[in-house]
């Protein structure tokens, strides 16, 4: 336990107090890192003006392919996240913390049952509940409310908003849902303050972000890296550059979900918001690097057959749409104004962020690789 | 005994637009009953009155002013000011395109073997009817017909049906979608 929760210490025993807090991670301008980017200081005001009793929700499900940053930091270093999440408890007053934790992560699971134990038995300060639960390898519950549902003993099916998680959450209280990643900045962002955070970035952005590169570079891998940075900038200072063999064609810059992105966009700015003219976003930034070996179209089906399997069912659209989607993209020929109508219908009638972004990587692929269509 | 109210107070109403129409709806009321109250036909399938409102068919969904996505009319009570489309481009788009997933997964293509009166049925015929009654209106774009499976596509009503045929003509009357002996029911022209 280094760094010996000092902070979350100093909090509860009131050398601290939460309005210098929230103003520190609003100052940071610290997002939400599962990939909505959601501002935490924000997120943690909100939580304070809804009635109690309030829950903390952790979301370690970690599901959208291509991320692991997660995984990372929760497996070197465990308790700077819990520092966070308690230092979140104590400061929207939670009764207790619930902590889902994907169960491919086993290795995870083993290792944090114990140091939880091991925080149990020598607390540093008063600390709520923590519950540690299992997810059962669906990717829906890495969404918010269906991760809720799940927690409550439910089919992970998500919720309709709102009313919003902050005011019906978890078990119908107010409940505050943070990426686990989100919470692993939260002692560095108090201890060395808002402007070491901001004091990072590239190309006009502020911040870091942990990058999960794979596909075709020499060192994949989590590189955390300024915000802005761009995809080449990415891969020839931090992943040693393209494996041999290899020229950049395109890029899944947050997932499978995030869209595709042509090796002539290879410069602009990566980081939330920066990529929504292109028709994508960067989600958990899950980079997946494509070389002239591979295709954007076949990289679009297999996305989209990952969102008809993992779909929940629960709505229209991407339920027929997701499967529809499949049957058309299987064609030789794409019928692509037709596409476009059900990727439209996705995008705008969907529950979830599932089958409002299913659409992304199939609209991309027509988009910006023409020369795949001809 | 409580005795009915004789009159609602406005503070228990809202006022909302839905289609540019001024509404007046009662404080617990959805802005599905609402438009059912004052004759606005928005298609639904999973909505039933007395049950619960669960938002999951689609087949409902409006446009609200401000709003990202579109929502569910069963599920969302109006608020004041709030004004509303579920006849406009957007709106139409996603309603059909339900509706159209739906019907197109059902062995007929377009008509529903299970039961005599299905509100599948029924909606895919208002759509129908009301691409033949008014052509290029804002109302309806023409709703097109077509299977998924083959991509044949059948503008409805398909000039053959145009005249007074009140059964529900659904694609090709069976000249498209055939039962298939080996793969249940697949598209004829593409030997499903």
């Amino acid at each position: 336990m280094q760094g010996g929760y000092k902070t979350l210490t100093a909090c509860v025993n009131g050398r601290c107090n939460v309005e210098d807090v929230i103003k520190s991670l609003e100052d940071s301008n610290l997002r939400g890192l599962g990939g909505a980017g959601f501002p935490a200081g924000r997120k943690w005001r909100t939580l304070r003006q809804q009635p109690k009793p309030r829950l903390v929700a952790i979301n370690i499900d970690e599901g959208e392919p291509g991320t692991f940053k997660d995984r990372y930091y929760l497996e070197r270093d465990p308790h700077r996240f819990l520092e966070g999440t308690l230092i979140a408890a104590w400061a929207i007053e939670a009764e207790a913390v619930y902590l889902y934790l994907r169960d491919e992560y086993a290795g995870c699971r083993a290792m944090l049952t114990q140091e939880l134990e091991k925080l149990r038995r020598d607390t540093p300060c008063i600390i709520p509940p923590i519950h540690l639960r299992r997810g059962a390898g669906a990717y829906i519950c890495g969404e918010e409310s269906a991760m809720i549902e799940s927690i409550e003993g439910k089919r992970g099916m998500p919720r309709l908003r709102p009313p919003y998680v902050a005011q019906v959450g978890l078990f119908g209280r107010p409940t505050l849902e943070q990426n686990m990643e989100t919470m692993h900045w939260v002692r560095d962002i108090l201890e060395k303050g808002p402007e070491w955070f901001t004091s990072h970035g590239r190309h006009g952005r502020r911040g870091l972000r942990s990058f999960s590169v794979s596909g075709r570079v020499r060192k994949p891998g989590v590189y955390l890296a300024p915000a802005g940075i761009t995809l080449r900038e990415l891969i020839d200072e931090y992943c040693g550059g393209m494996l041999a063999g290899h020229e950049l064609y395109g890029y899944f810059p947050g997932g499978a979900s995030g869209g595709i992105l042509p090796a002539s966009l290879g410069d602009i700015p990566l980081d939330f918001d920066t990529l929504t003219p292109y028709g994508c976003f960067i989600g958990s930034a899950a980079i997946v690097v494509l070389s002239q070996h591979d295709s954007a179209r076949k990289t679009a089906l297999n996305a989209m057959r990952f969102f008809e399997d993992e779909s929940c069912g629960q709505c229209t659209p991407c339920r027929v749409g997701t499967a529809k989607a499949v049957k058309l993209m299987e064609k030789a020929t794409w019928d692509k104004p037709l596409l476009e109508e059900l990727a439209r219908a996705m995008e705008d009638a969907s529950i979830c962020g599932l089958g409002q972004a299913a659409p992304n990587p199939l609209r991309c692929a027509i988009k910006y690789f023409p020369a795949e269509f001809n | 005994m409580a005795a009915n109210p004789k009159s609602i107070s406005l503070s228990e109403t809202v006022r909302f637009t839905l289609n540019g129409q001024a509404i007046e709806a009662l404080a617990q009321e959805t802005i599905l009953q609402a438009a059912k109250r004052v004759g606005i036909e928005i298609p639904y399938l999973c909505y039933k009155d007395g049950y619960r409102a669960d938002g999951n068919c689609r087949a409902c969904l409006v446009e609200i002013k401000g709003e990202r996505v579109l929502a569910p009319a069963c599920c969302r009570k109006p608020s004041e000011g709030m004004e509303v489309w579920s006849d406009n481009e957007r709106a139409r788009h996603s309603q059909t395109m339900v509706l159209e997933l739906l019907l197109s997964d059902m062995p007929g293509q377009g008509k529903s073997p299970y039961i005599p009166r299905s509100e599948l049925d029924h909606w895919g015929r208002v759509e129908m009817w009301r691409g033949s009654v008014s052509p290029g209106s804002t109302v309806a774009a023409p709703f097109v017909w077509r299977c998924l499976n083959c991509l044949n596509m059948t503008p409805f009503p398909h000039p053959a049906h145009r005249t007074g045929r009140a059964d529900f003509p659904h694609p090709a009357l069976g000249q498209v979608i055939m039962p298939s002996p080996t793969a249940g029911y697949g598209c004829a022209s593409v030997g499903g």
